[in-house]
């Protein structure tokens, strides 16, 4: 087990490397463009752009330019020149909307897609399974923001039954926060929850045919043992990794989507501003903050996958 | 191939998607013939008849009107006077073109460079599986967002082709390099399952080469699950496409797509709902009807894949 | 139970080491009545294809401290027998019909719950694949341990652990206390079978179903295995329900047998009344099967020059693994074979046979040695060296569901092994039918595609595609194993004839021993990578010097009168002198 983790957590470096030369290079080596100009946006006067172009180093070599974009952005120095901010420090401030949000969902999404999965593998074949299939597959089909915009427009402003956007923290008003957090939970879990059910309920139908399941039942326990502790387990592995997935996505794009409709002023939103103003330097350092956190999870969660699964240890 | 013509469902759906896209290849006729205006004619100051009124286009507090029902502003205006039918089509148009188009890119670079990381093994696979696991890791979404940004500002200029930053194939582009792994990972993994088999086996001992041997031994092999991927890519794409076009990411305007219009239409809430739920609806049911109709390929071809419906 | 060569050199050698001990003819009762007693069960399936009648009518008994064996081929209905008596097979679509009495109840007709209390306490089975029927994210201590609990709920984790501990050394299993923590993949085949009998003992259970229990294992762990069961049977008064194929394994342990063809039961009776002297034709046609053919001593011309002569070649790997689970590798192994000749390499899995296959056909290539065929090196050709030696192999691969590219016709797949051979387009396609015709296919198989031809079919069609061209070296890897018993003889018989008729020379890979004495005129035998014995058939298989070959034939299974099961067996009298 440790040498698995020790051996993951050296991928998990490597990969962090290749992430960020990866974003580096997306923003400021793309053939036929000036990355100063890039940086400092179309308003920028040609001194911001030579002043962007030595801070950054764009006159130096391309190992040089890496360098110094880590350097600013582990220092927390990176400017959006356009809006005259630090960039970081809005991010730090933009935190809280998104982690609620993310965390929130995750939660609704692994609990209904998990009973919705064994709904449907259970009554596999009945009409609830074809009525969640359906759900399921319209779920899929989706973009979060219409689900989003949908659910504002009609439990919002016309029924009133729920607050109009915006975020109110947890320490302050637990209630509210609640309130002002469910629509987008939901428009987030929609999507999860259709595809759960229909991974979850095609490992318990796989699971069932196994040959253990029967040596189980030859062995006299009681059919919910077998159930729980033979079918259940071995089909829940799968969904350990797709939740990490789902919630990578999340926090990867899905957050970006859904904050702005409900202007929530999380760090997808500042994402989303800055993507519609064609402000590059936030949208390089969250692309390549998130990009890493989602890695480092994906890194939790295959150790946690190894513990569930011991055959992975190998 | 029987199987999936038994499933009626799947075709019914099929059906519907390649109605939405004869609709929508039919813009410009639609444009003409039925509602007079282009998808980009402002009429912002005009006035039409509806039930024997003359209503404003656009309020002049900015609302304009909602569907007509009739053959100008049949599914009403936005907030540039613009009729929304109009650019429904055209919008669908662009953003299927820009689906389909990233589908290619997509499933040709997976077949490729899978087929050949999966077979050759060695260095060969050492080098595109980091390739692979790379583009794979960074998120899709924020791997989107940043190519897009990135290009939309000045085009991309590779020698071997020029892309402008107005133009559809960029985002086509993007759309199609984020989801290669998806694919290439998969078909990677198929092919070297196959490699083992006994039959390739009998060919090498035939003194048969690797390039024909991928040729004719292994890709034959690999149709089914290309076949199961390409509607799976297709309504994943859509969905990126409008994403990243309602952040601003893809589509530029003025150029419609359904993004976009969701974006113009989400903007304006609480009025002018018309405005969201028309591509919205357009949206879900372009990309449910392939979703229908791949879950039918995928029974018919390959009923043991348990492959994610979202990316 | 050894044997030492001194034994084997005597010519009723065979009779008197391996007779079977055969029980008694009556049905070994206690209480004057069977333990299980199963009338005129039923069993059909309703698929999509209608319904399917599993089982028609069997009505069998087992008696105290016996056994009994179910023997019929793959689609008999033996492993649906014996799972619908633990109620396995109830289902929506099944309809069961019968009785089954065991403990003064009805199986049958028994509750989920009756059953429930019955199952693992007092019947019960394990299964042929002992790797997919552990679950493997629990520990095998935990799964025994779970067992005991389900049927005493009051004994403690601790406790139940510390008898699971106790019941795997029970079955043989060495350092059982460390090994009570292991999970089921690190565990070998035969430790993970004899976790599962652990388990079925673990209440004391007096009748254990064994489904084909030895299938999935090497001949010698096979050995191991039934001889625990034996010892269980003696020593405990343990009863058992064996399913298997292998006439072999039923030989060594049977004392009852009940032959069942499509779901009946065609002969019941004491082994040594069906194995001597089968009286319904169905249980004749299998014995007779298994008699291998003679192998015609034809005259050969002796002392000429060498076919393949193959000198100290070794394959190490660094850490990948193969098909084979094990690390196959070639450690320094040198054979000589004449032309026309047939050797035949024979060994257990990971004995590195396949490797050595593979290296001759350059599939692997090997990192020392010279391979010689008839006269150049084919481990060092070049390219275009290669190619021209290639023209002189054929392969035929043991699975010929594997061996065939499905997308690809029959037809095709010869006229492509015409043409590696030199053959322009035409040329080829018009031996496409005459290749066909050799091998005892009709011509308009051509236009066939894999999935629509039988197993034995598909074989015939890959030797035909090794022999296209007609090259002077055959390498075949187990061109049997994957074949229905009844289909080998045919198949075996083929490969004799095509042999004469063509002069080609046979390395021939295997485990049956049906195929090798049919055939082989040289015999090697490989064990972890080296050859332990090399010589002509007669005295390899007859006179075993060293003591792996010994332990092999040993452990083969075997019929009385020396007859060939699927495994290794003594040599008939036709052998000696």
């Amino acid at each position: 087990m440790v040498a698995f983790v020790a051996r993951r957590m050296g991928s998990l470096v490597a990969v962090l490397f290749a992430i960020t030369v990866l974003t580096f290079l997306i923003f400021q080596a793309i053939p036929d463009g000036d990355p100063a100009l890039r940086m400092a946006g179309r308003l920028a006067s040609p001194q911001q752009v030579q002043a962007v172009r030595v801070q950054w180093g764009f006159d130096k070599p391309i190992y040089v330019q890496y360098a110094k974009t880590m350097e600013k952005v582990l220092d927390g120095s990176v400017i959006s020149y356009s809006q005259q901010v630090n960039v970081e420090q809005e991010i730090v401030r933009d935190l809280p909307p998104t982690i609620s949000l993310a965390l929130g969902a995750g939660v609704i999404w692994l609990v209904f897609g998990v009973l919705f999965g064994l709904l449907s593998a259970v009554y596999a074949g009945r009409w609830l399974d074809r009525l969640l299939s359906v759900v399921a597959l319209t779920g899929i089909s989706m973009p979060v923001f219409f689900l989003g915009a949908i659910m504002l427009y009609w439990l919002g402003y016309k029924w009133g039954l729920l607050p109009l956007g915006g975020y109110v923290p947890l320490t302050v008003d637990p209630w509210g926060w609640f309130t002002h957090m469910l629509m987008p939970w939901v428009a987030l879990s929609v999507v999860s929850v259709g595809v759960y059910s229909r991974v979850l309920r095609a490992n318990v139908l796989d699971v069932m045919r196994e040959d253990y399941v029967r040596t189980a039942r030859a062995k006299g326990l009681s059919e919910r043992r077998v159930l729980v502790r033979h079918v259940l387990r071995n089909s829940l592995m799968g969904i350990v990794t797709l939740w990490g997935l789902d919630f990578a996505w999340v926090i990867g794009g899905g957050a970006i989507l859904v904050e702005s409709v409900f202007n929530l002023g999380g760090v997808g939103q500042y994402a989303a501003q800055s993507i519609g103003r064609l402000d590059v330097p936030p949208v390089m350092v969250i692309t390549m903050l998130v990009a890493c956190a989602v890695v480092v999870l994906s890194a939790i969660v295959d150790i946690f996958y190894a513990v569930l699964d011991p055959r992975v240890r190998l | 191939m029987r199987t999936l013509l038994r499933n009626r469902v799947a075709l019914a759906f099929g059906a519907l998607f390649v109605a939405i896209v004869f609709a929508c290849l039919l813009a410009p006729v639609y444009a003409k013939d039925v509602a007079h205006t282009g998808p980009n004619d402002n009429h912002i100051t005009e006035t039409v008849n509806v039930g024997g009124k003359q209503v404003d286009v656009v309020s002049p507090t900015g609302v304009p009107i909602g569907p007509t029902w009739k053959g100008r502003f049949f599914l009403g205006a936005d907030s540039n006077g613009r009729d929304v039918a109009v650019r429904l089509l055209y919008g669908g148009r662009n953003s299927l073109e820009i689906a389909g188009i990233a589908t290619l890119i997509t499933m040709l670079l997976a077949i490729l460079l899978g087929t050949l990381a999966g077979y050759m093994r060695g260095i060969f696979d050492g080098v595109l599986s980091r390739l692979f696991d790379l583009v794979w890791a960074y998120p899709a979404v924020l791997l989107g967002v940043a190519l897009g940004v990135a290009l939309a500002v000045g085009g991309i200029d590779l020698g071997l082709f020029t892309l402008h930053s107005g133009s559809l194939l960029l985002p086509a582009f993007v759309i199609g390099i984020v989801f290669f792994p998806y694919v290439a990972k998969p078909l990677r993994a198929q092919a070297l399952s196959l490699r083992e088999r006994e039959f390739v086996d009998a060919a090498r001992v035939q003194g048969v080469g690797p390039l024909r041997i991928m040729l004719d031994e292994i890709l034959p092999n690999l149709t089914s699950s290309i076949v199961v991927f390409v509607p799976l890519i297709i309504a994943n794409a859509i969905l990126l496409e409008a994403g990243l076009s309602y952040l601003g990411a893809g589509v530029q305007d003025p150029n419609p797509s359904w993004g976009t219009m969701l974006a113009d239409g989400i903007r304006l809430i609480p009025g002018a709902i018309h405005l969201v739920l028309v591509p919205g609806i357009m949206l879900v049911l372009t990309v449910l009807s392939v979703n229908v109709f791949a879950d039918g390929v995928r029974d018919a071809l390959d009923p043991k894949a348990t492959v994610r419906g979202r990316l | 139970m050894t044997v030492s060569g001194g034994d084997l050199g005597r010519p009723d050698a065979h009779r008197l080491v391996h007779e079977p001990a055969v029980r008694g003819g009556a049905v070994a009762i206690s209480d004057g009545r069977p333990l299980l007693d199963v009338h005129d069960l039923s069993v059909s399936f309703a698929t999509r294809d209608g319904s399917v009648q599993a089982v028609d009518g069997v009505s069998l008994q087992l008696g105290g401290g016996e056994v009994l064996a179910i023997v019929g081929e793959s689609g008999s209905g033996k492993s649906v027998c014996a799972m619908s008596l633990m109620g396995l097979t109830r289902g929506p679509n099944a309809t069961i019909s019968g009785s089954a009495m065991f403990a003064g109840r009805d199986l049958i007709g028994a509750s989920e719950a009756e059953l429930r209390r019955i199952r693992g306490a007092q019947l019960a089975m394990i299964f042929q694949d002992p790797q997919s029927s552990l679950n493997p994210v629990y520990r095998v201590g935990d799964q025994i341990a779970e067992q005991i609990r389900a049927h005493e709920p009051f004994v403690s984790h601790a406790q139940a652990l510390a008898r699971a501990v106790a019941l795997m050394e029970r079955v043989g299993i060495p350092l059982a206390a460390e090994r009570v923590r292991a999970y089921p993949h690190e565990l070998s085949g035969g430790m993970r079978q004899r976790v599962m009998i652990a388990m079925g003992l673990s209440l004391g259970a007096k009748v254990l179903i064994a489904d084909e229990p030895t299938t999935a294992l090497d001949v010698t762990v096979q050995a191991q295995i039934l001889e625990q069961l034996k010892r269980l049977r003696e020593q405990e008064d343990l009863s058992i329900v064996l399913v298997t194929h292998d006439f072999g394994v039923v030989a060594d342990i049977a004392d009852r047998i009940a032959v069942m063809q499509t779901g009946k039961i065609v002969e019941q009776g004491t082994a040594e009344e069906i194995l001597r002297e089968p009286k319904h034709p169905y249980t004749r046609g299998l014995l007779e099967a298994l008699r291998p053919s003679k192998k015609a001593d034809a005259p050969r011309a002796r002392g000429g020059a060498l076919l393949l002569d193959i000198d100290n070649l070794h394959v190490s790997y660094a850490g990948r693994s193969r098909r084979d689970a094990t690390i196959d590798a070639l450690d320094g192994v040198s054979l000589e074979l004449e032309a026309g000749e047939t050797l035949a390499v024979v060994g257990e899995s990971g004995s590195g046979k396949t490797t050595l296959l593979r290296c001759i056909a350059r599939l692997i290539e090997p990192t020392d040695g010279t391979i010689l065929l008839q006269g150049q090196d084919l481990a060092r050709a070049p390219r275009r060296k290669l190619a021209s030696l290639r023209r002189e192999l054929g392969v035929v691969f043991q699975d010929p569901q594997a061996s065939l590219n499905p997308r690809r016709r029959v037809g095709a797949t010869l006229e492509r092994a015409l043409r590696a051979r030199g053959l322009g387009k035409v040329a080829a396609q018009s031996q496409v039918g005459g290749l066909l015709e050799r091998v005892g296919l009709k011509q308009g198989y051509a236009t066939r595609y894999p999935h629509e031809l039988s197993g034995g079919e598909r074989q015939r069609v890959g030797i035909a595609r090794a022999l296209a061209g007609e090259p002077r070296l055959v390498l075949l890897d187990e061109p049997v194993s994957s074949l229905d018993a009844s289909i080998r003889h045919g198949v075996i018989e083929l490969l004799g004839e095509l042999q004469q008729q063509l002069g080609c020379a046979y390395v021939l890979v295997s485990h049956d021993f049906a195929t090798v004495e049919a055939l082989a005129d040289r015999v090697a035998v490989m064990h972890v990578g080296k050859i332990v014995e090399f010589g002509a058939a007669k005295q390899v298989l007859l006179e075993p010097k060293h003591p792996y070959t010994q332990e092999l034939i040993a452990a083969c299974p075997r019929l009385p009168g020396g007859v060939a099961s699927s495994a290794w067996t003594m040599p008939r009298s036709s052998f000696s002198a």
